[in-house]
């Protein structure tokens, strides 16, 4: 299975040459390590004395007792240039393009990865996974392709509680989410900076016209005889853009949909366009 | 309808085979049910809908089937079921006998105590009347059952009837028309003893003795010049009266003058001085009649046929030279005879013409009919009536036919009377059409005939149009909606 479509480094090298420290966010694009903004991360950017503004949990103890004054360490924002990956691993999943999805989610990282950013990957089906895959390079790209390759469907769907679960204790401002969106009402609070990427396998090119067919559930399994007419086939349709509809409309966030065969690379220059927006 | 289920059920049985192939080959998936769970179909009448939908091709094979299988087994039922009808015969016989002793009292009895039928819920029994209509002379078979609904006893049922039937005579054969308007339970209330039922429930009634007075014949007598009626009589009838009708029906006491009677071993002669239309009356009723005229001498057109009609000169000349007072009488009224021209170019058949042709070949004979069973040689000529040759011209009953035109022809012309609307003018037991023809019940209705008559219900038509429109509509809906499929909607 190839997990990096081919075109990604040549996506990733044209992307890289264009201005993009004037696109970029405000801490990467600071030249002078100083003028980085403050954060989180573990480089450190300064040691200077405390202020009264300063958090007082932010003290360098050991070195307040060493120099009996009150010292803080300042930090590298970390946030900005890391990515979160939320995967669904959900048994639905196993009813779409499997090796599309998986090397849409590897080559997306591959492109970002080169790019200069890092990115954390978590699975979830019916909760999002207790662990995590991070990536800070392109070398380290190994480590997201292993755990996608390792990825096994199963459980229901439940993207909107797992978005929920990551976002309560996230660092990152950005997030990509692949699933296929298999619940009702999915939702999502964004401030920005969140993609949502759905793979599904249409219905139509499943069933034959005119028939019914058996249908069961990989994530209940349960079965219903599903009638396949030209009217079933319109509100089956109606449904499908609705729920697109539901979730391209979300403000501020990032959508495409992606059927078996549809051409990636197109896709990944857009998320890149709006990444960088 | 269960006799329907086993050909149904036999018919179904491919369709419900194909249906279940079709369903072992139905295709099994595994795919979310999210987006497909809403269109599952719980509601009965969308899994009907969405099955009818799905298999729609076997929906109507099974409906044909349905269709097939009734009408083997003979639905759909030729008329819907309207309940029972009683029919009463309003002929003439069955005014016969003293008011109230008559078989219509005892009809009209029977009808509204017996079969009609008063408790909730029981269908409404029909009354008919099998008669026969002045106006457009011919049988009818009349719904009466208004007069039976309001009718408060049988006294008024039957003086409705008599005043809305004309009594003449029926014909049986129209009972078949209430079989095919639905009616199953079929009940004829007669006094005629030679009706037998076929489907028909017949309620005989009483008969009465037969006592009649009937018209045998009349005719021009040319030995006295007079019209001669000849009367049959029966039971003691006798002739009480004579009377003279108008042109309007209006009768005038004949004077002694006017006419002769004299007794037959039969019954009685009338001569009459006056052709035209007259009235005997006995027991109280009024039996019309007419008295032809001199039949119009024979006219000749063609060569050959004035060479025949010159040689029947008592024809030509009519009644001339012979003694009575009323040499050379015409009916009066209106009622004249037409006339008989013997022509000799062709036309045979035509009414008041008797066509004559040349034959050298007589192999052939007249129709005894024409000559009153005389045998007469003959030849064939397909233009003309009468073929005649040497043969023919050397028998003397070669005259018979010439002499039964001419004596026929006194009578009014029946055909033209059919064609003519004028209003008729009941007198006593007939019926007067002014300048026309009188007429009377026929001698069935005063005198048994000895004639078996069955009255048969028949039965009703069979609905094969609706089957043939029904499997044509499925037919067309199904290849309407493989056509729909086809185009993918």
């Amino acid at each position: 299975m190839r997990l990096v479509d081919p075109e990604c480094a040549a996506i990733a090298a044209a992307f890289s040459r264009r201005d993009l420290r004037a696109r970029l966010p405000e801490s990467i694009a600071a030249k002078d390590p100083m003028y980085r903004r403050s954060g989180s991360s573990y480089d450190l950017k300064s040691i200077r004395e405390y202020q009264p503004f300063d958090d007082p949990r932010a003290i360098d103890w050991k070195l307040y007792g060493r120099s009996d004054r009150a010292f803080v360490k300042e930090f590298y924002d970390e946030a900005d240039d890391e990515v979160a990956f939320l995967v669904d691993s959900s048994a639905s999943l196993s009813c779409a393009p499997v090796e599309e999805y998986l090397s849409f989610v590897s080559s997306m990282a591959f492109i970002l990865l080169s790019l200069g950013m890092s990115v954390r990957l978590w699975t979830f089906g019916s909760r999002l996974s207790e662990g995590y895959v991070a990536a800070r390079s392109r070398g380290a790209h190994g480590s997201i392709a292993g755990a996608l390759a390792a990825m096994r469907f199963e459980g229901r769907t439940a993207c909107s509680r797992s978005f929920a679960q990551w976002r309560a204790g996230a660092r990152q401002r950005r997030a990509f989410v692949f699933s296929d969106f298999h619940e009702p009402n999915p939702t999502f609070r964004s401030s920005g900076g969140l993609f949502l990427i759905r793979y599904r396998t249409p219905f139509s090119s499943l069933a034959l016209p005119g028939t019914e067919a058996e249908v069961r559930d990989p994530e209940t399994g349960a079965v219903v005889v599903a009638p396949w007419s030209g009217t079933d086939e319109r509100a089956w349709a109606e449904a499908e853009a609705a729920r697109d509809a539901a979730l391209a409309s979300i403000p501020r966030v990032f959508y495409r949909r992606l059927d078996p065969g549809t051409p990636r690379a197109p896709v990944y220059w857009d998320a890149l366009e709006r990444l960088y927006a | 309808m269960p006799d329907a289920i086993a050909p149904v059920a036999w018919l179904l049985a491919p369709v419900v085979a194909l249906l279940f192939v079709a369903l072992r080959l139905r295709r099994r998936l595994v795919y979310p049910h999210e987006l497909l769970a809403d269109r599952s179909g719980a509601r009965p009448t969308a899994l009907l809908l969405r099955t009818i939908r799905l298999y729609y091709d076997a929906a109507m094979d099974a409906a044909c089937a349905v269709v097939v299988g009734l009408a083997i087994a003979g639905y759909p039922r030729p008329a819907a079921d309207k309940g029972p009808a009683v029919v009463i015969d309003a002929s003439a016989s069955m005014l016969a006998g003293l008011r109230g002793d008559r078989p219509l009292d005892e009809a009209a009895r029977l009808a509204l105590t017996r079969y009609r039928l008063d408790e909730p819920g029981a269908r409404r029994t029909r009354l008919f009347a099998l008669g026969w209509d002045p106006a457009r002379r011919r049988h009818v078979l009349t719904d009466r059952s208004d007069a039976l609904e309001a009718a408060r006893s049988p006294q008024e049922l039957a003086a409705g009837l008599e005043s809305s039937e004309s009594f003449m005579s029926a014909d049986y054969a129209l009972l078949k028309d209430l079989a095919r308007r639905g009616y199953g339970e079929i009940r004829l209330l007669t006094d005629d003893a030679s009706v037998e039922g076929l489907g028909v429930e017949i309620v005989r009634l009483p008969a009465k003795p037969p006592r009649y007075l009937l018209l045998a014949k009349a005719a021009w007598d040319r030995g006295s010049g007079r019209s001669v009626a000849r009367f049959v009589s029966a039971g003691g009838a006798e002739p009480d009266s004579l009377w003279r009708l108008g042109a309007d029906g209006a009768a005038t006491r004949a004077k002694p003058e006017d006419f002769e009677i004299r007794r037959s071993p039969s019954g009685f002669e009338l001569a009459l001085a006056i052709p035209g239309a007259w009235a005997v009356r006995w027991d109280g009723r009024l039996l019309p009649f007419i008295a032809p005229g001199q039949p119009e001498p024979l006219r000749a057109r063609g060569t050959m046929a004035e060479r025949v009609v010159a040689g029947l000169p008592r024809l030509v000349a009519g009644n001339t030279g012979v003694a009575g007072g009323a040499a050379g009488a015409r009916p009066s009224g209106g009622w004249t005879g037409r006339g008989v021209e013997v022509a000799d170019r062709g036309g045979a058949g035509r009414p008041g013409s008797l066509s004559v042709a040349e034959a050298r070949d007589e192999s052939w004979l007249l129709p005894p009919r024409l000559t009153l069973g005389a045998l007469v040689a003959s030849g064939l000529d397909r233009r003309a009536d009468l073929a005649l040759g040497p043969a023919a011209f050397a028998s003397a009953e070669a005259a018979t036919p010439f002499w039964l035109a001419w004596a026929s022809s006194a009578a009014p012309d029946g055909r033209a009377a059919m064609a003519a609307a004028s209003r008729p003018i009941r007198v006593g037991d007939g019926y007067l059409y002014p300048g026309e023809a009188v007429v009377t019940p026929p001698p069935g209705e005063y005198a048994p005939t000895g004639r078996r008559v069955v009255a048969a219900a028949g039965s009703p038509p069979e609905r094969r149009v609706v089957v043939a429109l029904a499997l044509a509509l499925l037919y067309c809906l199904k290849a309407w909606l493989g056509l729909r499929r086809r185009r993918g909607a």
